[in-house]
C-alpha cells in the first residue's frame, strides 16, 4: 500500500495533468461565453459535453487546491489543535464548494 | 528559488478565486436575477482587474505546474536550464496574459 506521501504527490500530479487541457478549453469557452445572457449560458453548461467537463474540471481543483492548501497548513501552522482545526475547514470548503458546483451544473442540464 | 513562493502564492490566491467560478456557475442555475448580479459585478472595473489578475495566477501556477512536472521527468534540471525556466514562467504567464485578455476584449468588444 502506497503511504500517504506517496498518494498525495501522485494525485497531485495527476490532476494537476488533468487540468492543464481542462484550463485551456474553459479559458477559450470563456472568451466565447463572457457577454452571455442567463438563456445561453444555461444552454452552454446544459450541452452534455460542456456539463461533463465541467463537472470534472471542478472535481479536479476542488481536490488539487485541497492538496495545495493541506501543504500550506502543515508548512506554516505548528500548533497541533489550530492545524487540525485549518485541515477540517479546508476539507470542507473544497468539499462543499465542489458539491455546489456540481450541483448546479446537474440543475443547468435540467433546467435547459 | 523566488518562483516556488510564487507558486505557492498563486495556489491561495486560485484556491480563492475557484469561488468566482463557482459564483458564476450558481447564479445561473439560481435565476436571472443572480446571474445579473454575479455577471455585473465581474464585469464591473473592479471585477475586471479581478480577473486580469486571476488569469495571470491560473497561467503562472499551470506554466510553473508543467515545469514540475518535467523536473519530476528528470528532465531540465541543471543549474542554469532550471533557472532559465523559472524566468521563463513568469515571462510565458505574462505572455499568455496578455494574450488571452487581448483576444477577449476584442471577442467581447
Amino acid at each position: 500500500m502506497a503511504s500517504h506521501a506517496t498518494k498525495h504527490f501522485v494525485m497531485q500530479r495527476f490532476t494537476a495533468m488533468i487540468q492543464v487541457p481542462l484550463v485551456i478549453w474553459l479559458i477559450i469557452s470563456i472568451i466565447g461565453h463572457a457577454g452571455d445572457s442567463r438563456d445561453e449560458f444555461m444552454a452552454w453548461v446544459g450541452e452534455p459535453l460542456t456539463a461533463g467537463l465541467m463537472i470534472l474540471f471542478v472535481l479536479s481543483i476542488c481536490y488539487h487546491m485541497h492538496l495545495g492548501m493541506g501543504e500550506v497548513i502543515e508548512d506554516y501552522i505548528h500548533k497541533k489543535s489550530s492545524r487540525s482545526a485549518l485541515d477540517l475547514l479546508n476539507k470542507l470548503f473544497a468539499l462543499t464548494l465542489g458539491v455546489i458546483a456540481v450541483f448546479s451544473i446537474i440543475a443547468m442540464t435540467l433546467i435547459v | 528559488m523566488a518562483s516556488s513562493i510564487t507558486q505557492r502564492a498563486t495556489g491561495v490566491a486560485l484556491y480563492g478565486g475557484s469561488v468566482l467560478l463557482v459564483a458564476w456557475l450558481v447564479a445561473g442555475a439560481l435565476g436571472d436575477g443572480a446571474y445579473d448580479f454575479v455577471t455585473g459585478l465581474l464585469g464591473s472595473p473592479f471585477g475586471l482587474f479581478v480577473l486580469v489578475g486571476f488569469t495571470w495566477a491560473q497561467m503562472f501556477h499551470m506554466c510553473k505546474g508543467i515545469l514540475h512536472l518535467i523536473w519530476d521527468s528528470g528532465h531540465f534540471i541543471g543549474k542554469e536550464q532550471a533557472l532559465l525556466a523559472n524566468w521563463g514562467v513568469y515571462g510565458l504567464s505574462i505572455a499568455f496574459t496578455a494574450l488571452i485578455w487581448a483576444v477577449g476584449l476584442s471577442v467581447a468588444g
